[in-house]
């Protein structure tokens, strides 16, 4: 138990790096984790409130029994989807596995330490989801003590099923990666497969199988008159409770699921709990007398020491900056899978419109009460795919402790700065390429049309490596423990990310606008989109590597 | 060779760093810096490689200024930092490669070169493994065999005898004699106290961030009995 207790409380000392906040000398480093806990608090009132105003429309349109059905399971789903990402970075971490399997210590309670983080993390998400959702629900219903004195358990069990679940996941992909000889291969490939197969499930329950929503019919009398606003409302009330009815009916057990939530049947809360912590103590069991096992497989292997030396080759100062570029990348599998679902994404995009109409593709069944131009939308679509995370946001992060050799080296800042944007590129050119080519195919449309889909996500490419580059040069990170930090936890590549609204926007634009403002749109915003790339490229080419990292 | 004048460095939001430092090292010299633990010794190598930022002062290398020409200034010199953090997803052989191209070390050259010390520091067969497999010693002997690769004029070293077996700590000796008997210079913090009296022609010692005494070994231990004596009556003062 002790074990366990000291372990924890490590592994909790340095909690969202509040630990190194506190205790950190450097000005910059204390004002750059600053500005990271207000974009959190920032997006922490965000959720709370996107989540409240959601179960406040349920409530208004009179559906509010949808609220204890919906939320805990919105809980759990963004509590697996959280440690999924984040399991085999918290479990299998191998930077202090020496230190701990040199101590009198057991791993199982370690195991269970590591555990207990993640579920830590899962209250705080449940919380986040629950309080303010059943808030609205409590009053809306004018709910019971039961109801009010439950949310509490409630909070705390919910989460104890996908942590567990997800440490499953950290499991089967650890154990498949660390039998294989080619570890980042084997990780990247789990990841596409897990992304694209989502996005495929995703196109086949919005294909029709799902509940069908005619919005023209919202707006619009049976003999085409225009409805005034309380009509509409009504009218998509009655069309909420039949989907809801629905549901209920071709799904017995969600009714069941909701009243352990709301109060009629707390005991089944005990049922979850019960089942949760069995699995729960059973994944901390299992883990434990494997921990470090499947840890040490994980990291590099013996020394072959057959090396016999050959005739050597030199090469340009850009491209051994460009190979030692290609080298880190590669030798990540978090780095490459994060970085690469974009791509991906792109191409399974441009494979899907042969067998789906883009329309449906954006739209899925819902009949629109305005004319939109989806074709309009889908450059900026795989300009955002192609945005959503450059190698470049982490390209210096990355560098970690190993920055000093990149400081000493007799190259100018343009060099290094150029051959991690030039990587970035090359290594999505592939995608892009073949995304066109696919779509040449897959989408028959106008000749503008085409070359907005072939000039736009090209643009959206180089302004969001020349971005990345930009957020990661304000907010290095060179000290950390996992990958997991920099490549998904950084402000940078949170920054970053803001390429991926860049482009969303102005589509979204593009796909409600008249054709013609559509390309009027499309056309102001290469430009723009050109210009803010010159313009900041020009300015990082005199970044101050000096003062990084000193 | 290398000239460091009345340089200042301290870290932001702290009082700690080096302050008034000014230092010569001359052409043949093996010049030993010493200092207890946080004097900020690695801080002035540091510094003086380009790798930190100084708040005063200057640092002419070869006759050049850090800070106006760092990219001459970092062809001339190498530096071996105190942990060798080196490119853990590259094999031996790649990093050594990869240093060599940035340096602009010709193909012919760096055969001969990484042959030559590889197979002094008896690493060769394993230049094909994955540095994250290799010990710390045999890191340290690859971070120095890619110091030494584009022959520099100064090697800066940062506690470069830690991690090495005796017959690499011998070596790596030889080596340092040979360099400077061919015109180089090498400026190395240690805390080995007797391979700096009896390695170097140079010492100087560094107090809480301010040096004390610096010159001619002979002249710094004069009648003593050991630098070891002088060290020790320097920093109990």
């Amino acid at each position: 138990m002790s074990t366990f207790v000291a372990v924890f409380k490590a592994e909790m000392l340095n909690f969202l790096g509040l630990n190194v906040y506190r205790h950190t000398k450097d000005p910059s480093e204390r004002k750059r984790r600053k500005i990271l806990y207000i974009v959190f608090f920032i997006l922490f009132l965000v959720a709370v409130a996107y989540l409240a105003g959601s179960a406040y429309a349920f409530h208004l349109y009179g559906i509010e029994r949808v609220i204890p059905m919906l939320y805990p399971c919105l809980a759990m789903v963004i509590s697996l989807f959280v440690e999924i990402l984040l399991s085999r970075g918290n479990l299998y971490r191998a930077g202090d596995r020496e230190l701990l399997s040199s101590m009198p210590v057991k791993s199982t309670p370690v195991a269970a330490a590591r555990l207990a983080k993640m579920y830590i993390r899962g209250v705080i998400i449940s919380a986040v989801v629950l309080i303010p959702t059943f808030l609205i629900y409590g009053l809306a219903v004018h709910a019971g003590v039961l109801f009010w004195i439950m949310i509490v358990p409630e909070i705390l069990v919910l989460p104890l099923l996908p942590v567990a679940l997800a440490a499953w996941v950290g499991i089967a992909v650890s154990a498949l990666i660390a039998r294989t000889r080619h570890k980042v291969l084997v990780e990247v490939l789990v990841a596409v497969i897990v992304v694209v197969g989502m996005l495929a499930l995703s196109m086949y329950f919005s294909g029709g199988r799902g509940v069908s929503v005619n919005l023209t019919g919202l707006t619009q009398s049976e003999d085409g008159g225009k409805l005034s606003r309380k009509e509409m409302n009504d009218r998509v009330a009655e069309q909420a409770v039949a989907a809801i009815e629905r549901i209920e009916t071709k799904m017995p057990f969600v009714k069941t699921w909701a009243s352990f939530f709301n109060g009629e049947k707390p005991v089944g809360i005990l049922l979850i709990a019960a089942l949760g912590l069995a699995v729960f103590a059973l994944t901390a069991l299992v883990i434990g007398r494997n921990l470090f096992v499947i840890s040490a497989k994980l990291t590099p292997q013996a020394l072959h020491r057959d090396y016999k030396l050959t005739e050597l080759r030199s090469r340009s100062v850009t491209e051994a900056l460009v190979r030692k570029e290609a080298g880190r990348y590669f030798s990540s599998g978090l780095y490459v899978s994060n970085t690469i679902i974009g791509p991906v994404i792109a191409v399974a995009i441009s494979i899907a419109l042969a067998f789906v109409d883009i329309e449906k593709l954006l739209g899925s069944n819902v009949k629109l009460p305005f004319a939109m131009h989806p074709t309009s939308f889908l450059p900026f679509l795989l300009a955002a795919v192609f945005s959503m995370m450059t190698l470049t946001a982490v390209s210096i992060s990355a560098e970690g402790k190993t920055w000093w050799i990149t400081k000493t080296l007799p190259v100018s800042v343009g060099d290094i700065i150029n051959a991690k944007i030039l990587f970035n590129i090359l290594v999505f050119a592939p995608f892009y390429v073949l995304s066109e080519i696919i779509l040449l195919f897959t989408v028959r449309t106008t000749v503008l049309q085409r070359l907005w889909i072939l000039i736009v996500p090209l643009v959206y490419l180089v302004f969001a490596t020349v971005w990345g580059m930009c957020t990661n040069l304000r907010f290095p990170k060179f000290r950390w423990e996992t990958e997991a930090e920099v490549v998904k936890q950084s402000a940078s590549v949170a920054l970053g990310m803001l390429a991926l609204v860049f482009a969303i926007l102005p589509g979204v634009g593009a796909l409600m606008l008249p054709e013609l403002f559509g390309n009027l749109l499309t056309a102001a915003t290469v430009v723009a989109v050109v210009v803010a790339a010159v313009l900041l490229y020009r300015r990082i080419q005199s970044a101050d590597l000096l003062r990084l990292g000193a | 060779m290398l000239v460091i004048r009345d340089l200042d460095k301290i870290y932001k939001g702290t009082t700690k760093g080096v302050t008034g430092i000014t230092l010569h090292v001359e052409k043949g010299d093996i010049y030993a810096f010493i200092g207890h633990n946080g004097a900020g010794k690695t801080t002035l190598l540091k510094a003086i490689t380009g790798i930190h930022e100084f708040d005063r002062g200057a640092v002419i290398i070869d006759g050049l200024d850090i800070t106006k020409q760092p990219e001459e200034v970092k062809r001339r010199i190498a530096y071996v930092p105190d942990n060798p953090d080196i490119y853990e997803f590259m094999t031996g052989i790649q990093y050594l490669n990869f240093i060599a191209d940035i340096y602009g070390v010709s193909a012919a050259e760096r055969e001969a070169r990484i042959a030559e010390y590889a197979g002094k520091f008896e690493i060769t067969d394993s230049l094909g493994d994955l540095v994250s497999g290799y010990s710390h010693g045999m890191k340290q002997k690859l971070v120095l065999i890619s110091a030494l690769l584009h022959a520099p004029k100064l090697l800066i070293m940062d506690e470069p005898f830690v991690g090495l077996d005796p017959k690499a700590s011998f070596l790596l000796k030889e080596i340092m004699r040979e360099m400077t008997a061919a015109g180089g210079a090498i400026f190395f913090s240690t805390h080995v106290l007797d391979v700096a009296e009896k390695l170097c022609n140079k010492v100087a010692i560094i107090k809480e961030g301010r040096l004390v005494t610096s010159g001619l070994m002979s002249d710094v231990v004069k009648d003593r009995s050991s630098l070891e004596a002088i060290f020790m009556e320097t920093v109990e003062a």
